[in-house]
């Protein structure tokens, strides 16, 4: 008991630590930036001495040379690649919910869509790009698809989770009070399962970016997969390192901006490390 | 005591089975009792008993084997029951207002009135400051409070409570069981209140149902004599006080010790 009490106290001073500016928090946003400055500057301190060809390995500075150079190309190739990111994961949680929703409302649906989510994520996504390529062509629609493919399985998963994770007594007192199934779904399951949904929405958004690069890789006109398989082959590197580096700094974004939607999603989970009286 | 008459709960020969591995476990056998309006009833019994049960039954949310379960009702739009528990009965994502206004939508009551009705009764027990707090933003002793004005709310024929201080500490559970026994006079409802406590059935009721060790049956049944409008202190300090403990606990001392295996 004492231990409990004791270990949850260092967890909330370590949680408000973050979310207060000062104090702990400029030393926590300043040990990664180090961190990374350091990795950097090895980077490029080891090219130069080593007289590595560029093409082999560039520099950072290199890199970043090549991405403001060629600005404009790579605006119009993360243009591409965002608004398949973008429709696809959208697509995606319409669908995870929908399924979720489905899911939790019967037995019977369980056992019918259950393995279907599942299959959708045991084929090699990699194997069926081909394949949507043949039916749908270099355009958007084949990269969107992939996109979903891969978004929809954390998302229906984690939402059917929490739709069951519910107290038996939040529904035994909704029942006694005469709730029918509908308002049930509303007052309890559906706010249970919105932190689930969300842990679902955060993997989907980190890997969602991936599903676009993997459909543009095999075939596409535009993007920034195309882009990398293209200056691969004309062993314009630093390019290829430019593309690689915009493809994740757009997965680290949007997963953010899923995080930071968790505060106005579930309100009440933001005062929830705020002092409480004993 | 509460003479209105007629009896609002009627349990009759009700018994409750349920599956345990290969047997039949028999909750509660043979249980008859009446309830009438208005009276405040507390049941109290060794653990494992079926008093959890017995209240389930009433909520209906559990079916007898045998027997009836009727609550009697006036034909007006009252719900039957509603449940107050032990303990995580408000919604995390509600705020205090939501928590407490809820239970009468079930009742179709518009969104104003509710939280007109669960707004006078938050203030008078002090929780006025915190309408629109979210339930973390509480202590444990507020939270069940909001959970137990929830429950008044849809001013329902009978007031089911389980247990409902049994997660408190000694000195808020004192503190809501005054907040109850206010509340409770000012409303006259029929309550069902199931709690392990001596102390507690003879503060806040006036009747006492004792229950035997498994299958539950119906011990004694106990007229608790203290004046009202009670509080807790008024209660503790009766003469008979201590009298009416060690005759109820002398009902219960064998079944509650060979409920934890002690030696008799």
């Amino acid at each position: 008991m004492i231990e409990t009490t004791g270990a949850k106290t260092t967890v909330e001073r370590a949680e408000t630590g973050r979310d207060r500016p000062g104090g702990l928090s400029i030393l926590s946003w300043i040990l990664p930036f180090l961190l990374l400055a350091g990795l950097l500057a090895a980077w490029e301190v080891g090219v130069r001495v080593t007289d590595t060809p560029s093409w082999f390995l560039p520099t950072p500075s290199e890199i970043a040379r090549e991405t403001v150079d060629s600005r404009s190309a790579l605006w119009g190739h993360t243009r591409t690649t965002l608004l398949e990111v973008l429709v696809g994961f959208s697509i995606a949680t319409l669908l995870g919910v929908l399924s979720a929703l489905g899911i939790a409302s019967s037995r019977t649906a369980e056992r019918t869509i259950y393995p279907a989510i599942v299959a959708s994520q045991a084929i090699p996504i990699i194997a069926l790009a081909p394949i949507l390529l043949i039916w749908f062509g270099y355009g958007l629609t084949p990269k969107v698809i992939v996109v979903v493919l891969i978004c929809f399985f954390p998302i229906a998963v984690n939402m059917a989770d929490g739709l069951r994770a519910v107290d038996p007594d939040a529904i035994a007192l909704l029942r006694s009070m005469g709730a029918n199934r509908w308002q049930v779904m509303r007052i309890v399951r559906i706010p249970t399962s919105l932190p689930y949904l969300l842990s679902g929405l955060r993997i989907a958004a980190a890997v969602s970016v991936i599903g676009a690069i993997v459909g543009e890789w095999v075939g596409a006109s535009s993007g920034l997969g195309y882009l990398m398989t293209r200056s691969a082959a004309q062993f314009q590197t630093a390019l290829l390192f430019s593309a690689v580096g915009i493809s994740a700094l757009l997965g680290i974004t949007l997963f953010t901006i899923v995080a930071l939607s968790e505060r106005w999603l579930l309100p009440w989970r933001k005062d929830e490390k705020t002092a409480r009286q004993p | 005591m509460n003479a209105k008459g007629t009896a609002k709960l009627q349990v009759k020969d009700v018994a409750v089975r349920f599956p345990l591995g290969r047997g039949i476990v028999t909750a509660l056998a043979g249980l008859s009792f009446s309830i009438a309006q208005g009276e405040f009833c507390a049941v109290v019994g060794p653990s494992g008993c079926g008093k959890s049960t017995l209240l389930r039954l009433i909520a209906g949310l559990a079916q007898p084997a045998e027997g009836s379960v009727d609550i009697h009702s006036d034909g007006s739009e009252k719900p039957l029951q509603s449940m107050v528990f032990q303990g995580n009965s408000v919604f995390p994502w509600m705020t205090v207002l939501q928590n407490a206004a809820y239970g009468l939508e079930m009742r179709g009551v518009s969104q104003p009135d509710r939280e007109d009705v669960a707004e006078r009764l938050l203030i008078q027990v002090g929780l006025g400051e915190f309408l629109n707090a979210y339930p973390s933003q509480l202590s444990e002793g507020m939270r069940q409070r909001v959970a137990i004005i929830r429950a008044f709310a849809v001013d329902p024929e009978v007031l089911l409570m389980d247990e409902p201080f049994g997660a408190l500490d000694e000195q808020t559970r004192i503190i809501l069981q005054d907040e109850l026994l206010k509340i409770w006079e000012a409303t006259g409802k029929t309550v069902v209140f199931v709690t392990h406590s001596i102390d507690e059935a003879m503060i806040v009721a006036d009747r006492i149902l004792v229950l035997s060790a498994r299958p539950g049956t119906i011990k004694a049944d106990i007229r608790v004599p203290f004046p009202r409008p009670r509080s807790v202190e008024t209660v503790r300090s009766n003469t008979e006080f201590n009298q009416l403990f060690l005759h109820i606990w002398s009902l219960l001392r064998d079944d509650a010790a060979s409920a934890v295996g002690a030696a008799r």
